[in-house]
């Protein structure tokens, strides 16, 4: 039992500050609240170091529910500084939009649990538990401006697509439990090479997985909800929900499709390269036609999700460990551009009432230079422009994707690219190309919060992209246990 | 042949390399709102490199084809990625054209963006400056295409915050052609990466000496070269991924167009030098043909289309798509004569049309259009820069004397020995050239005078002679005397044919030996 | 020799090359556009999708390894 419990330890940080935050809340007065990002912050700093600290021992706990492992170190690590970020990105824009309450940050560390969960689980229960942790706390977080139609729109919809998505997903997992008698995912792979579960049974389980781990990511045709989701939460909720989401579930999709289902490649690898094509159109093709900055973004994401796709798919053929290891570092860039990204947006919001669309970026150069060069830092890395993460990530996926034999998929992806670098480039166009319209009240007060989590994110994206050997590494290593074979 | 070769005992190309981009930095950082600052800053940081320019030449080696200079470092250990620098006569040669054009466009400059954003167009042009020659030295193939897209980032900026009215389109233009061609060859550059390994579970190879010695397959070699020419092909540019080019110059700021036309467009060139040749020397043969089509129809259609032009910076855009058809004629004629004067021509164009361009700014600052038609008689007003003009019209179209002669006489050579008849039609090329260059700078400089207001107008002044000059001075060095920059080239060169002697059109040695008698080589 | 360079400017580099370049732009965003009434804003639609691509996946499925 202490052994199991130590295994969490990072994870019993966070829920017991986010108890503690969510007590004492009450009793502040509305301008002490403003700490109560910094007792999260606080938290999420020690979990990772705790996860840093004890990354030597690696040992499954709960009954081999989850596993301690390289692996979940940099899921861990990972996941925790994007919660960081996303507490660091938020405060101003609570206490400017006077909805700062300690539940919000309660929130993300409830859903940030839910995540690690997700991502060091080995068994269907534990995984199941953190699913659904994270993903109410993330059906809060983007109705948490409860007074905004669109914001309770957006947490409505995520919840009764989530609902409807978690029900196929649950369809497979069930199938598959039934077949191979456990829950653990070792025992099912194991049932599954042994030929134990009918050919229909898989095939019919593997799509109804695709299914729900393509609505988790945003992938298509299970898509829909993003755009309208990312839009109307809260900008700096709707940057932890691009990314967190996406880190655990593909955490557990490497998991789940080359543990469980590695035998069965020839099943998964064909559908899921239609899925990544479809994904890739839908969101290079959309995002051109979009005016509004954080529906962009939301396709954006959505091509970024294709390119993920095609790692796991190398992962699933010839190139196992350098497909899941671009995955791992695709994920990680793609975590501080991203942010990044909206962080910007976020600032515009605090420091100029707004910042949905397009033509609210004319002229930005001009009036709020560090911002704009900033945010032409995080376009350039959306698009893989080089010396930036996100070419590095990019690169090393194209690399595995070759490498596992796709040659023709690599040629496609970097066709999308070149599609997507028109939409980041237009940004960049508006901000010093074009002059504003009407001068815009600048308001507000500075944030360093935000200045610092912005300050992370540049770093982030320009570290990766000159320095990656540590992450890399990492990267690379996470798969010693997990891949066997 | 795989040998160290550091003659200086510190990390020269380094240095000259990020300078630059150090400046720009400082600049940005510390500079702001004080123009002399910055100003001399980057006149400084440009004269800086183009000294150094000079270190390397007195310390170059001009005997051997082996890199020189060189720094290796590992970089990206798990991906056989190496921080890996060296030059040998080619790139040189190119980096002499790059930190020349890169410092003579700062005072050309001066007072260009007085009204916007200063500090940032010096800065861009900083920056540009270390994409570029990070290019002429990386060695590992990685590196190379990093700052093949570095290089864009800037140029985009340049032409489109600094440019003309349609600026937003040729930039979006320019970048999204140059782009697709970068993203097939990074496709290319990944597989020959991991194909190179000497086994499964070795890592990736990027080192371009490596990989020059590394044997693919037929299937690989013919899809890779084709990646990378096209990738190459777009920046020459070649017929018919050009389209990008005339747009690109028309809104582009005078700096930029001469960096533009003066480095940007020789990076193509270097790249079929660097990797389409060595790399891939089985399957040349097959694209030959067509590539020598190609480069006649460039020269051709290049030269029809500026006879019809009447704006004279699309005049000489459409003149560089001529011009750089003779280089990649003479490169793909894989002999020495011919390589040799892809090459020379690749340099003098550099010259004259960084020349051709700076004359295009400074006389559109004075009389405020670029319309040909709405231009005459300027010789009156301003003989000095008549004078300036005819000296680089008459380079341009291949007096002999002056250095554009060399490159084409000596690439037409080699089209000569690869095809007669198509020597013959490129040979038409230069008549051509002489027609629309010869009438280019009759209808500006002579008849009658337009716009009385102009005979006030200053002629030019030492600022602007002194931009222009030291380029008169080369072009007229590398006419008359060519040998200082033939010798350059030249082992790198005779490596390179060697390696494709099987694949040659012609021995090489025959045209070589009458010029060894004709004496000069 | 005029009409001839003019008659090239028009027809190849503006109609053909530069005509294919910008064309293709056009299409891919006639791609986005028409791709848009998919994200009607109603969940129920969302929801069909969602299904629709599940038989999708299973019917291309069975097709394949038929």
């Amino acid at each position: 039992m202490g052994h199991d419990l130590v295994a969490i330890m990072p994870e019993l940080m966070l829920i017991v500050t986010g108890v503690v935050i969510l007590m004492v809340d009450p009793l502040l007065p509305p301008e002490g609240r403003r700490g109560l990002s910094w007792l999260g912050i606080f938290a999420c700093l020690t979990a990772s170091i705790s996860t840093l600290i004890s990354s030597a021992d690696e040992f499954t706990a709960f009954n081999h529910g989850v596993a301690l492992d390289k692996y979940s170190v940099y899921f861990k690590v990972l996941l925790l500084g994007v919660a960081i970020i996303a507490m660091l990105l938020s405060e101003k824009h609570l206490y400017l939009k006077k909805r700062l309450l300690g539940e919000y940050y309660a929130l993300i560390l409830f859903m940030t649990v839910g995540l690690i969960v997700m991502a060091e689980s080995i068994d269907l229960i534990t995984f199941f538990v953190g699913l659904e942790l994270m993903a109410y706390c993330s059906y809060l977080l983007a109705g948490f401006f409860r007074y905004e139609e669109r914001s309770i729109e957006a947490s409505m919809k995520y919840f009764i697509t989530g609902a409807f998505a978690s029900n196929f997903l649950l369809f497979g997992l069930a199938f598959l439990y039934g077949t191979t008698g456990s829950t653990n995912y070792q025992e099912m792979g194991d049932a599954i090479r042994a030929g134990v579960v009918p050919s229909s049974v898989l095939a019919m389980a593997t799509i109804m997985l695709l299914v729900g781990f393509g609505f988790k990511v945003g992938s298509a045709p299970f898509h829909n909800w993003a755009p309208d989701v990312y839009q109307g939460s809260p900008t700096p909720a709707a940057a932890l929900l691009s990314v967190g989401p996406k880190i655990a579930s593909f955490a557990v999709i490497i998991k789940f499709f080359n543990i469980i289902l590695g035998s069965e490649s020839d099943t998964w690898v064909p559908l899921m390269i239609a899925l990544s094509i479809a994904t890739m159109l839908v969101g290079a093709t959309l995002a051109i036609v979009q005016r509004d900055l954080k529906r962009m973004l939301a396709y954006s994401s959505i091509a970024h999700v294709g390119y993920l796709l095609l790692a796991v798919i190398a992962s699933g053929q010839s190139a196992r460990t350098m497909g899941t290891s671009a995955v791992l570092f695709y994920l990680a860039a793609y975590a501080f551009m991203n942010m990044g990204a909206f962080g910007v947006l976020v600032f515009l919001e605090n420091r100029a009432g707004s910042s949905d669309s397009l033509d609210e970026m004319a002229g930005l150069g001009r009036r709020f230079p560090w911002a704009a060069g900033i945010m032409t830092v995080f376009m350039l890395s959306l698009a893989g422009i080089p010396p930036t993460a996100g070419f590095l990530a990019k690169f090393y996926l194209l690399a595995s994707v070759v490498d596992a034999g796709f040659a023709w998929l690599a040629v496609v992806g970097v066709l999308f690219s070149l599609v997507s670098a028109f939409y980041y480039l237009r940004v960049i166009v508006y901000m010093y190309m074009r002059d504003a319209e009407n001068e815009i009240e600048v308001t507000g007060e500075k944030s360093w919060d935000l200045s610092l989590g912005l300050g992370i994110a540049v770093a982030g994206v320009f570290l990766l992209g000159i320095l990656p050997s540590p992450v890399l590494t990492a990267a690379q290593n996470a798969l010693e246990k997990v891949l066997g074979y | 042949m795989y040998e160290y070769q550091d003659q200086i005992g510190f990390p020269i190309l380094t240095v000259m390399t990020f300078l630059p981009a150090l400046a720009g930095v400082l600049m940005i950082a510390f500079m702001r709102g004080r123009p002399n600052w910055y100003k001399t800053t980057a006149l400084v940081t440009t004269g800086a490199n183009f000294l150094l320019t000079f270190v390397i030449l007195s310390a170059f080696d001009h005997y051997t084809a082996d890199m020189q200079f060189v720094e290796k470092v590992p970089w990206i250990k798990s991906l056989g990625i190496s921080y890996h620098m060296g030059v040998d006569g080619i790139s040189v040669l190119m980096i002499l054209l790059t930190t020349l054009l890169s410092l003579l466009i700062i005072p050309a400059s001066w007072n260009y963006a007085k009204d916007k954003k200063e500090l940032a167009f010096f800065a861009a042009f900083l920056f540009l400056e270390t994409g570029m020659l990070g290019l002429f030295c990386a060695r590992d193939l990685f590196m190379f295409y990093v700052f093949w897209e570095v290089m864009l980032i800037p140029m985009y900026f340049i032409i489109g915050v600094w440019g003309g009215p349609r600026r937003i389109y040729a930039a979006i233009k320019f970048f999204l052609f140059t782009l697709g061609g970068s993203l097939l060859m990074l496709v290319a550059i990944v597989a020959i990466a991991w194909l190179a390994r000497p086994n499964p579970y070795a890592t990736p190879v990027f080192d371009m000496d490596l990989l020059q010695n590394t044997l693919f397959s037929w299937n690989v070699q013919f899809w890779a070269f084709l990646a990378f020419f096209v990738a190459f092909a777009v920046k020459v540019p070649m017929w018919p991924l050009h389209t990008w080019l005339p747009d690109a110059h028309v809104e582009a700021p005078m700096a930029g167009s001469v960096i533009l036309a003066g480095v940007l467009l020789k990076v193509g060139g270097y790249g079929m030098l660097r990797i389409c040749l060595p790399f891939f020397p089985d399957v040349i043969s097959t694209f030959v043909p067509y590539i020598m089509v190609l480069s006649i129809i460039a020269i051709i259609y290049g030269a029809l289309l500026s006879l019809v032009q009447k704006d004279i910076k699309k005049l000489v855009a459409y003149s560089s798509v001529s011009h750089m058809g003779f280089v990649t004629a003479g490169i793909f004629a894989l002999n020495v004569v011919g390589i040799e004067g892809g090459i020379l021509v690749m340099f003098s164009h550099g010259l004259l049309t960084g020349a051709l361009f700076l004359m295009v700014g400074f006389l559109s600052e004075r009389v405020h259009t670029r319309e040909i038609t709405a231009m005459g008689g300027l010789a009156s007003p301003f003989p000095i820069m008549a004078g300036f003009l005819l000296f680089f019209t008459l380079a341009s179209l291949g007096l002999p004397g002056l250095s554009g002669f060399v490159g084409e006489f000596l690439s037409l050579l080699g089209l000569f020995t690869y095809n007669k008849a198509m020597g013959a039609v490129a040979a038409l090329g230069i008549i051509l050239a002489a027609a629309y260059l010869l009438w280019m700078f009759q209808r500006v400089m002579f008849t009658g005078l337009r716009d009385e207001k102009w005979r006030k107008l200053p002629d030019f002044s030492l600022r602007e002679i002194i931009s222009l000059a030291p380029l008169g001075f080369l072009a007229i060095w590398a006419g008359v005397y060519p040998n200082t920059f033939i010798d350059l080239i030249h082992p790198p060169v005779i490596r390179l044919t060697e390696r494709l002697a099987p694949y040659m059109a012609d021995g090489g040695s025959t045209l070589h030996n009458i010029f060894a008698s004709l004496g000069g080589f | 020799m005029q009409a001839l360079g003019r008659g090239l400017w028009r027809g190849v580099d503006q109609l053909a090359i530069d005509g294919f370049v910008n064309n293709a732009a056009r299409f891919v965003r006639g791609i986005g556009n028409a791709l848009r009434p998919s994200q009607s804003g109603g969940v129920q639609s969302y929801l069909m999708t969602m299904f629709l691509g599940l038989l999708v996946l299973t019917i291309s499925y069975w097709l394949l390894t038929m």
